[in-house]
């Protein structure tokens, strides 16, 4: 029998193999690149696992701004306690062969799921440790605390402090668990949009200046002339007509940012649009590892999927936008909550404005700009991990410290939507607290004993001494 | 018209310096690791000392509104008073951070002390606790080491003592309420810790 056929076949079979691999190396983010994926990613990275350029050099090391790219700014707004340059002080090598802070990936490794901790740790929990294991001797009420106990929520993280810092903790000691007239600062002040529309005047249905020979259907023109854009004088064209003059039905990110940068930025920065960020296709809840309601799997994230098309309803983009996807405990519980009771209030009546608590609320919180501007956070995730980033993002503007962090602090309460009241208590601002008496005690006993050394010295003086 | 309103700042070398690779068949010169280091160390003190007299200390004695806290860059309006400024150590730490962060610069340098408000600050090796105990022993005088980084890299290394130079210093350390049990009343003039300059040297 002749063995030509059987080359022949040996032969097409390996071209199609190696083609496979070279095509799954080169190809751009093809679902075959997924054969050389070393390991399972993160959460925070599995979005976009498949576009390894976006962390890798083409040699697969780690490219040296991988994680600042995305991450810089945010650690750089949280005031970061351990940055880089805590480890470049050339006196601390000891310190650096314990824990190499100088880089990223010596506490987040990716592709190694067996031993990823929340947050994307890749370390042991007792890290800490290593350097701080003589705080029992700065600090008393320490002592014989376990190794891995550091990072429990309310008493200290790697990076981000800003809620947690001693003067902070001592500052809250002592607040109700509902402050006086709680509610979020209103939105607006200094103009939030990045696009001068001074001299627009308000827009009716009448004045649209679509180009199409049938400018769609009645309700398109009805929604538009009833929203806040043609309130604020944009037309069709004014999202519908690119810097280039060119018309187009569908939009993308990009026309929105062109006013709304800091919005959709947020947005970019997020778990909502961070595949849009690298060139991705959209994210959609089918691919989302949370649960996702089934009727919403197919849906493509970008900003109309929250905004809708026409009828950009703050209010609906707040709650039901989110419902119509979520599907986890917390989400499902939060229209029996206390929190939803207030925001059906503040729907219905004027005077409770900013009272209600919304999804967005808490998870697109409003902040203040530079300016004093109150713009709205829309990287829904800025302020989840650790979750005692929401302390000062959210939860103080109506809630005390005590009760904010206990009940952050309390998963089955989180997971009923902050339905009751905490079951924990976090320990940390009644330590806190103590440790300031007690140093604020033997301030005035210094005081006392050189005041009363000083007396001595003046009465030695005076007695001829 | 001003085409722009940065300033433009004149470095006067040493001679030596200047003529470093000219011609004329004299060898090249340039120079040492020591000098340079008394070099950079001298404008840093001046820098500190300006900061801490004129505006720290000027600051305090006119109960301005705005104060210096370690905490200056984490209050808020909303979260506490938010007129703060960083304390002389800090404002020296931050251009510690931005000079070790910047490869350009070519030498590094931070703050220590064996009484530190922050215990971050205290001496990590025993050669530091060495150089520090040595300053506080010896006032007046500086303190020459070798030290290897984390890389492997050689340092010249040279502690200056940093000594109390405005009532700002000696009185915030010693009323503060994170200072040590066993820490001592400091004084104008006292050593409170070191500036360490650290500068490479082959080998």
């Amino acid at each position: 029998m002749s063995t030509k056929p059987q080359w022949l076949a040996w032969l097409a079979l390996t071209s199609v193999m190696v083609a496979f691999f070279v095509y799954s190396l080169l190809g751009r983010s093809s679902s075959a690149s997924r054969t050389f994926l070393p390991g399972v990613t993160t959460h925070g990275h599995y979005q976009i696992e498949l576009k390894c350029q976006e962390c890798h050099t083409p040699g697969m090391g780690v490219l040296h701004d991988a994680c600042t790219r995305c991450h810089g700014q945010e650690l750089k707004d949280a005031t970061d306690t351990h940055p880089r340059s805590k480890f470049t002080d050339p006196g601390k090598a000891d310190m650096v062969a314990k824990l190499d802070g100088r880089s990223c990936v010596t506490c987040h490794q990716e592709h190694v799921p067996d031993r990823t901790l929340a947050m994307g740790l890749s370390l042991p929990g007792d890290y800490c440790w290593h350097c701080h294991q003589d705080v029992g001797e700065q600090r008393p009420s320490h002592a014989g605390l376990a190794y891995d106990s550091c990072a429990a929520s309310g008493c200290h993280n790697y990076h981000d402090n800003r809620a947690l810092f001693e003067d902070f903790l001592v500052n809250h000691f002592g607040e109700p668990d509902v402050l006086d007239d709680p509610r979020v600062p209103a939105r607006g002040g200094a103009s939030t949009r990045n696009r001068d529309d001074a001299e627009l005047q308000p827009l009716a249905a009448a004045d649209q200046d679509s180009p199409l020979a049938d400018p769609t259907d009645r309700s398109i023109l009805d929604e538009w002339s009833a929203d806040a854009h043609a309130a604020a004088g944009v037309n069709c064209s004014g999202c519908h007509v690119s810097d280039a003059g060119v018309w187009s039905d569908r939009l993308s990110h990009d026309a929105c940012q062109r006013c709304h940068d800091r919005e959709v930025g947020g947005f970019l920065a997020g778990r909502h649009g961070m595949r849009l960020a690298v060139d991705l296709p959209a994210m959609s809840p089918g691919m989302a590892r949370l649960p996702m309601k089934h009727d919403a799997l197919h849906r493509d994230l970008d900003c109309t999927a929250c905004h809708q098309d026409h009828r950009f309803d703050v209010r609906f983009a707040a709650v039901d936008a989110c419902l119509a996807c979520h599907n986890d405990a917390h989400s499902l519980a939060y229209k029996e909550s206390e929190h939803f009771a207030l925001w059906e209030q503040e729907l219905n009546d004027p005077d409770a404005a900013g009272a209600g608590v919304s999804c967005a609320t808490c998870h697109m919180p409003r902040l203040k700009g530079p300016s004093g501007e109150v713009f709205v956070q829309h990287n829904q995730n800025d302020n989840l991990r650790p979750n005692d980033k929401m302390v000062r993002s959210a939860c103080d503007n109506c809630h005390g410290l005590q009760f904010t962090l206990d009940a952050l602090a309390d998963r089955p309460l989180i997971d009923a939507n902050f339905k009751g009241l905490p079951s924990t208590r976090v320990e940390s601002i009644d330590m806190a607290k103590a440790w300031a008496d007690e140093r604020e005690r033997l301030r005035e006993e210094r005081a006392r004993r050189r005041a009363q050394s000083k007396q001595g010295a003046a009465d030695t003086q005076r007695s001829g001494g | 018209m001003l085409q722009s309103n940065s300033l433009t700042l004149l470095v006067v070398l040493p001679l030596p310096v200047l003529l470093t690779g000219c011609g004329g068949g004299s060898a090249p010169t340039g120079i040492t690791p020591e000098k340079f280091a008394d070099g950079v160390h001298a404008v840093m003190m001046a820098d500190r000392t300006v900061y801490a007299t004129h505006v720290v200390t000027r600051l305090k004695g006119q109960s301005a509104p705005v104060k210096p806290d370690e905490y200056w860059d984490k209050w808020t309006e909303d979260s506490g008073d938010p007129h703060m400024l960083p304390l002389p150590a800090q404002m020296f730490r931050m251009g510690a951070s931005l000079v070790n962060e910047n490869p350009d610069a070519g030498f590094k340098y931070s703050l220590k002390s064996l009484w530190p408000l922050n215990p971050e600050h205290k001496p990590v090796s025993e050669e530091e606790t060495k150089a520090l105990e040595y300053l506080s022993e010896h006032p007046g005088e500086t303190y020459t080491a070798e030290v290897t980084d984390a890389d492997g890299n050689k340092l010249f290394t040279k502690y200056y003592p940093d000594r109390a130079v405005a009532a700002a210093c000696w009185e915030c350390h010693n009323e503060h309420e994170r200072r040590g049990d066993d820490y001592p009343e400091f004084a104008k003039d006292d050593v409170m810790g070191a500036v360490v300059i650290y500068v490479p040297v082959s080998g």
